[in-house]
């Protein structure tokens, strides 16, 4: 089922109205369980196993590993849970491309294997699930939580509906607990996580949805296309997936809140990062935190030598890469991205720009605005990767850009309409810099303002999403 | 205490948007439009109509009832699958005291084919709203607003209440009279052909089915029952996929070979129908959609005079 359907919109209403119904925190539990085993089978019902079976083993390593001293069975139950996700998520995601890169490295040797692929249907929040479960089994293994014999709390912590399918990824040291302890509606906390869903829909629908219409276009017909065309189509896929990824989140971080659960932070305002570092620690937090902790810092993190800091950040950018997809393009976006990192880390700078940009201000010093440009266009850049079919297409899209016709006049269709949503593109960005010390660019706008005001406001926005409104809009980050 | 208060404010906060789309719809749906109109008609010439013509697009701007003589009507629409042509016959079943002919085209993709699965389903809410079939429980075929955008919607109204554009394209009886521009006959040949080929021959038996529960219910009324294939450009003849073509017409054959009210017409490589005749590669245009309606009477005449010694 998508946030931005009619189904979504009938479905929300009732589950929120059964679930404050039930006052009994267990059948609350329930309701939420059936509503998200619902909300995902409305996708395709058969991979509900899936998320089942990664629920019982997580659910059953927890409880065996609270009972066992030993370190060598510990280490075991812990694998078990390791192999079990990632063997299927490996499987339904990797096994083909592993499979042709395999065929293909034979074939450079003369040798040509007769293997066929799989037809594989990739399930819908795969990646998203099963790091969740799998970082619940790893919290539990290091004794960082205590395990939970509430199978019905776990099973909702799992599949939780509004960040089942595309995140946050929750550790179950923030979330589980909140399925464990009693919920009260608190009106503050509903009201705020429906301005929320609204901002997360305005992202989506007006500007993912309007920047999409030329990012598609534009990287369709890359070869017709000058280099002024092409950079610009570069920074529509730009707006295109921070509207629609991190329109996703506050839409699921807003739903959450209507049933009274906290959900983490997945965007703080990327585009506005001085340095790569930074914008790593803004985009797609609950990834970026989950590679961190279960992957970076066991790897020794930057407390050892500078030959194994790089080989960690290699592994992390890459793997991240990878989590994306199972196409080159990806890793190597992921490489691009740890090269961008790398002279931050070798001069010890990554750590430099904690806080928030021109904190208290209203506008940016020279400096930080340079470096704001200068982060975003390298990200920019690096989306080509993310966004191209290949990696031929990749470079020669890039190729193409730093071509004298980077100074030319755009030459793709749609030109007014397109300077119509650059104009929107930029009153958004405004609009996220007055609210970039929030944690979300409305959470605090027209607050103060007379109710007949800021009704008006939240009625424009509900306007332009009907008004910008196109069917079946997927959310990009469904097929990771 | 709280829930209340958000359960208030949500109400009143929604309140005006309720209202916006009950009076959205409302004006949405008093638009005339082909679906209104025809079955206002029916409704009011059900007990006149003489032939009745059915079908999909093919017959919608192909058969103009205007060049047949009697009382001719032409109740197809775009897309309307052979499904919706039995709906609308049970619909009127017991109130054709005059119908003599029922006209159904039966083209290369009707027996593999309903308008629920098809990228046209949003055409369902049509059939939902105007002609009242209940085909669809879900919410989005069953409003009008919720088949176009905003924009889309809000234009439909401005143009038909500040300058008084309906949504109607057809003429009085029926024909889609509308001037549409001319289309690459090569380039639509293929892609036409290419979405009519159907893999999934799952709708084959039912559609047989309905056919037969058409003819039965001719037989009883003594109404002749006329099955054709529409004319179509070569270049959309020869990208069709030989074995659904084959089937589709043997069953055609056999069906009119085993039932003396019902006949079959294949007019899918007539040579009469030239370059000048087609919109696009399977539309005929006005020009050959007179020329084909002219034609048709000539056959319905032909079976007008054969009757008495069948029946």
């Amino acid at each position: 089922m998508l946030f931005n359907s009619i189904d979504f919109a009938i479905f929300l209403p009732i589950i929120f109205a059964v679930y404050w119904i039930l006052k009994n925190r267990e059948l609350q539990n329930y309701a939420i369980l059936i509503s998200s085993y619902f909300f995902y089978g409305w996708w395709d019902w058969r991979f509900l196993s899936l998320i089942f079976f990664s629920t019982i083993i997580d659910y059953s390593v927890g409880l065996r590993l609270k009972n066992e001293g030993k370190k060598k069975n510990r280490k075991l139950l812990l694998w078990i849970s390791i192999t079990v996700n990632l063997g299927i998520l490996g499987f339904f995601k990797y096994f083909n491309f592993f499979l042709d890169n395999f065929i293909e490295v034979f074939s450079i040797f003369g040798q040509k294997l007769q293997i066929n692929s799989l037809n594989l249907i990739l399930p819908i929040g795969i990646s998203f699930y099963t790091f969740q479960t799998l970082s619940y089994s790893i919290d539990v293994y290091k004794k960082k939580i205590q395990p939970t014999n509430n199978f019905i709390a776990f099973a909702a912590f799992v599949s939780f509906f509004p960040q089942l399918v595309a995140g946050p990824i929750e550790r179950a040291a923030n979330l589980l607990p909140q399925f464990i302890q009693k919920r009260f509606f608190k009106y503050e906390s509903a009201v705020d996580g429906l301005r929320q869903i609204l901002w997360g829909f305005f992202k989506k629908v007006v500007i993912a949805d309007s920047c999409a219409v030329f990012a598609d276009n534009i990287f369709n017909n890359y070869r017709d296309l000058n280099g002024i065309s092409l950079s610009l189509g570069a920074v529509f896929f730009a707006f295109q997936i921070y509207g629609d990824f991190s329109g996703y989140s506050d839409i699921a971080i807003g739903t959450a809140r209507l049933f009274g659960f906290n959900l983490m932070r997945n965007f703080a305002f990327p585009y506005f990062s001085r340095d790569i570092a930074e914008f790593w620690r803004r985009w797609h937090i609950s990834l970026s935190s989950w590679f961190r902790d279960y992957v970076y810092i066991p790897l020794g993190g930057s407390r050892c030598n500078i030959r194994l800091q790089i080989r960690n950040v290699l592994i992390i950018f890459i793997v991240s890469g990878l989590w994306h997809g199972a196409k080159w393009t990806f890793i190597l976006w992921g490489l691009l991205n740890a090269f961008y990192f790398m002279p931050l880390l070798l001069k010890k700078m990554h750590r430099y720009n904690l806080g928030i940009v021109a904190e208290g201000k209203i506008f940016p010093s020279l400096r930080e605005l340079f470096y704001m440009i200068i982060t975003f266009s390298f990200v920019v850049l690096a989306w080509v990767f993310f966004r191209a079919d290949n990696i031929s297409t990749a470079f020669t899209y890039l190729w193409n850009i730093f071509s004298n016709s980077l100074f030319a006049f755009p030459n793709f269709s749609g030109k007014r309409r397109a300077l119509m949503i650059i104009i929107l593109v930029i009153c958004f960005v405004i609009i996220e810099w007055i609210g970039r010390e929030q944690q979300y660019a409305i959470a605090r706008l027209g607050l103060k303002w007379k109710r007949p005001l800021r009704y008006a406001m939240y009625y424009l926005i509900i306007f332009s999403i009907f008004w910008f409104y196109r069917k079946d809009q997927q959310f990009i980050y469904f097929q990771f | 205490m709280n829930m209340k208060k958000f359960i208030f404010r949500i109400f009143l906060f929604l309140l005006p948007f309720f209202v916006f789309s009950i009076v959205l719809e409302y004006f949405l749906r008093s638009i005339p439009n082909d679906y209104s109109y025809k079955k206002n008609f029916l409704d009011k010439y059900t007990d006149y109509i003489e032939i009745l013509f059915l079908g999909s697009s093919h017959t919608y701007y192909g058969i103009n009832p205007y060049f047949i003589e009697g009382f001719a009507f032409n109740a197809s629409h775009v897309s309307q699958t052979i499904d919706l042509d039995y709906k609308i016959i049970s619909f009127y079943s017991n109130r054709f005291n005059n119908l003599s002919f029922i006209v159904l085209s039966v083209d290369y993709f009707t027996l593999f084919s309903r308008i629920a699965d098809d990228i046209e389903s949003w055409r369902v809410k049509n059939y939902n709203i105007y002609y009242s079939f209940n085909l669809s429980k879900n919410i989005k075929y069953n409003y009008e607003m919720l088949s176009f955008d905003l924009k889309t919607n809000l234009n439909r109204i401005t143009s038909y209440y500040l300058n008084g554009k309906d949504n109607l394209t057809c003429s009085k009886l029926g024909y889609g009279n509308i001037e549409k521009t001319k289309f690459d006959l090569i380039t639509t040949g293929k892609t036409a052909a290419d979405r009519h080929t159907k893999i999934n021959k799952e709708y084959f038996n039912e559609s047989v089915n309905i056919i037969d529960n058409i003819i039965k219910y001719a037989k009883s009324e003594k109404i002749v029952v006329i099955l054709y294939s529409s004319p179509a450009f070569f270049t959309y003849v020869e990208n069709l996929e030989k074995e659904q073509l084959l089937l589709t017409i043997n069953t055609l054959k056999a069906i009119s070979e085993n039932n003396a009210n019902c006949y079959y017409f294949n007019f899918l490589q007539d040579n009469s129908f030239t370059e000048i005749d087609f919109r696009d590669a399977d539309h005929l245009n006005k020009l050959g959609a007179i020329k084909f309606s002219k034609m048709f009477n000539s056959k319905i005449l032909e079976i007008k005079n054969e009757i008495n010694i069948k029946f």
